[in-house]
């Protein structure tokens, strides 16, 4: 499972013209769900703030593995927008702007670093951290929020 | 998904073993699997290179998804006994997943053997791709992506599977089919080898990452010297078998399930690309029997799938890939008879339950009865408008 990390709002609007775009939300409803960062709550979140603030949102989707192509095959996606956010991991981030060439595809998230999860302590934990997230080594959060959490729940023995 | 090369020649792997070892191949069943190196056939050819080469293999544990360290450890409480015994370990998982396994047995030898890239997509022309790559890699983010190739070619791994290295032989056995000759595998289940060998045999039950349970009666074949119709998902080959797979009667009974199941379900159940192969086949037009279709609440309460039991033909195949894959046992039968259904929990909402959202269950129910839940909605208009409706409508777009 990968970790990102949705930048903060301010970051996302700086990306987005008010006039010109039409705007659709992506979310993936694996990795980035469990980490707090996508499926339908984020999106819901996302959508009415963006709506709140006077951007136009035409479309929104939830895709259980945005980063497979046959699943967006799947989706039949007939997107009415120009610009997309997408709620998931990079890869998820490249699939569709390889998938929606001619749409301006907003990369909101950044990876931290593949993780294990424990779904009945509703735990993850950061096993390989990407570049410049080399501290986030062996910290854990809160599947579905994100949330950060103090101690260590799951013990690792040879990382 | 997460990218993952195989890292281990064979030779490289046996040096890591002993004559001794008594040994499990333990695969996840996600992305590695994807990556060709892990899943059940590859489990079972593995096992077959050991066996030959005199390695002692007592078990292969597929689990839906190694990443998550409780569903691990569920599986080594399941089968104490084996891992018990067990003094080797060989993992074809990502090197997350074999972080996993070695934290739950951690005085066990885990062998690993594959080095993981980082994360990639599924790209329908090129397979797995690696989009963005650990710094280690020293490769740049590519949203077009690095093939398999291009990776085991720069890094010096392999390519494809250990059977790449050696092709497995194992003792073959010979069986007579339709009124040919057939060599098959020894020991090995008959439905397999007939699909093995492209006789096409209804199976709506069977898969054999899950084993068998004999409940649909599709696979019904005659065996000479075996009295009537035996399901060939739960006979082992013996040599010189004598075995009919089509004949006017079985052709029968398997029309007469078919029109059941369809009198049964919901009409959208021959979505299931095998159902309406098989309805082709046998020319089953409309439904014979006149049966009241089920009419059960669709359970969208999970954030992740949506359970259609007007769909279920009662299969099992979600009961024991969620008991057996993930080891949760969150869907189980309820009732007997023409009363059985199946439910989640302790029928309750799927929502309720511990589900651990591996999606074993999605992969393997055969009518789509289980899917992932996914929304695609416009909104139409601008956001003031919007606004008063939104929420509402999304919480039951499903
Ligand atoms: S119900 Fe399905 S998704 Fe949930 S744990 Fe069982 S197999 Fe996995
Ligand atoms: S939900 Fe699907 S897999 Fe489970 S018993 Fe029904 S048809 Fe079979
Ligand atoms: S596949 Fe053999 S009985 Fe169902």
């Amino acid at each position: 499972m990968i970790f990102s990390k949705i930048v903060p709002y301010e970051e996302i609007i700086k990306k987005l013209d008010k006039k010109e775009d039409k705007i659709a939300i992506i979310s993936c409803n694996t990795c980035a769900r469990t980490c707090g960062n996508g499926g339908i709550s984020k999106l819901n979140e996302l959508g009415l703030r963006l709506i709140r603030d006077g951007y136009y949102v035409t479309d929104e989707a939830v895709i259980l593995y945005v980063c497979s192509e046959p699943m967006l095959r799947e989706a039949k996606l007939d997107l009415e927008a120009n610009t997309i956010i997408v709620l998931s991991c990079s890869a998820g981030w490249a699939s569709l702007t390889r998938n929606f060439p001619d749409k301006k595809v907003l990369q909101v998230t950044e990876d931290i670093g593949l993780v294990m999860t424990d779904t009945d302590k509703e735990i993850f934990k950061v096993i390989m951290p990407y570049k410049n997230h080399e501290s986030e080594m062996g910290k854990e959060y809160r599947i579905n929020t994100g949330e950060p959490l103090v101690g260590e729940k799951i013990k690792v023995r040879c990382v | 998904m997460i990218i993952s090369v195989r890292s281990l020649s064979y030779d490289e792997l046996k040096r890591n073993l002993s004559q001794d070892d008594k040994i499990v191949i333990w695969s996840c069943d996600t992305c590695v699997k994807h990556c060709g190196i892990a899943g059940m056939e590859k489990m079972t050819a593995l096992e077959e290179l050991l066996k030959e080469d005199g390695y002692n293999v007592i078990r292969k544990e597929l689990i839906s998804e190694s990443c998550q360290i409780n569903l691990a450890k569920k599986h080594k409480t399941a089968q104490e006994d084996i891992f018990r015994e067990a003094t080797a370990i060989i993992v074809l998982t990502c090197e997350i997943g074999y972080q996993c396994v070695k934290t739950v047995f951690p005085y066990k030898k885990v062998i690993g053997t594959a080095k993981t890239f980082g994360a990639g997509n599924f790209s329908n022309r090129k397979g797995p791709i690696l989009t963005s790559p650990f710094e280690s890699t020293c490769l740049e983010p590519n949203t077009e992506g690095y093939t398999l190739t291009n990776l085991v070619e720069n890094f010096n791994m392999f390519p494809k599977f250990f059977d790449a290295d050696k092709e497995p032989n194992p003792e073959k056995i010979t069986i007579t089919v339709d009124g040919k000759p057939l060599e098959v595998k020894k020991d090995s289940t008959l439905l397999d080898e007939l699909l093995a060998n492209r006789i096409r045999i209804p199976h709506l039950c069977y898969d054999s990452s899950l084993g068998s349970i004999g409940a649909c009666r599709m696979c019904l074949v005659k065996v000479e010297g075996k009295r009537g119709l035996i399901p060939s998902c739960c006979t082992q080959v013996e040599e010189g078998m004598n075995v009919t797979t089509e004949d006017e009667e079985i052709t029968s009974l398997r029309k007469s399930v078919l029109q059941m199941i369809i009198a049964e379900c919901e009409d959208d159940i021959q979505r299931s690309r095998d159902i309406r192969y098989w309805m082709r086949r046998y020319k089953i037009k409309e439904n014979r029997f006149q049966l009241p279709k089920k009419n059960e609440t669709v359970d969208d309460s999970s954030d992740v799938l949506i359970r259609d039991p007007n769909r279920c033909i009662l299969c099992g195949r979600c009961i024991r890939a969620c008991a057996n894959l993930s080891g949760q046992k969150v869907i189980n039968f309820a009732n007997r008879g023409s009363n059985m259904v199946t439910i989640t929990g302790l029928n309750e909402p799927f929502a309720n339950t511990d589900c651990a959202h591996c999606l074993a269950c999605v992969h393997y129910c055969p009518t789509n009865a289980i899917t992932p839940k996914s929304i695609s909605k416009k909104i139409s208009g601008y956001p003031f408008w919007t606004l008063i409706s939104y929420p509402k409508k999304m919480a039951s777009t499903s």
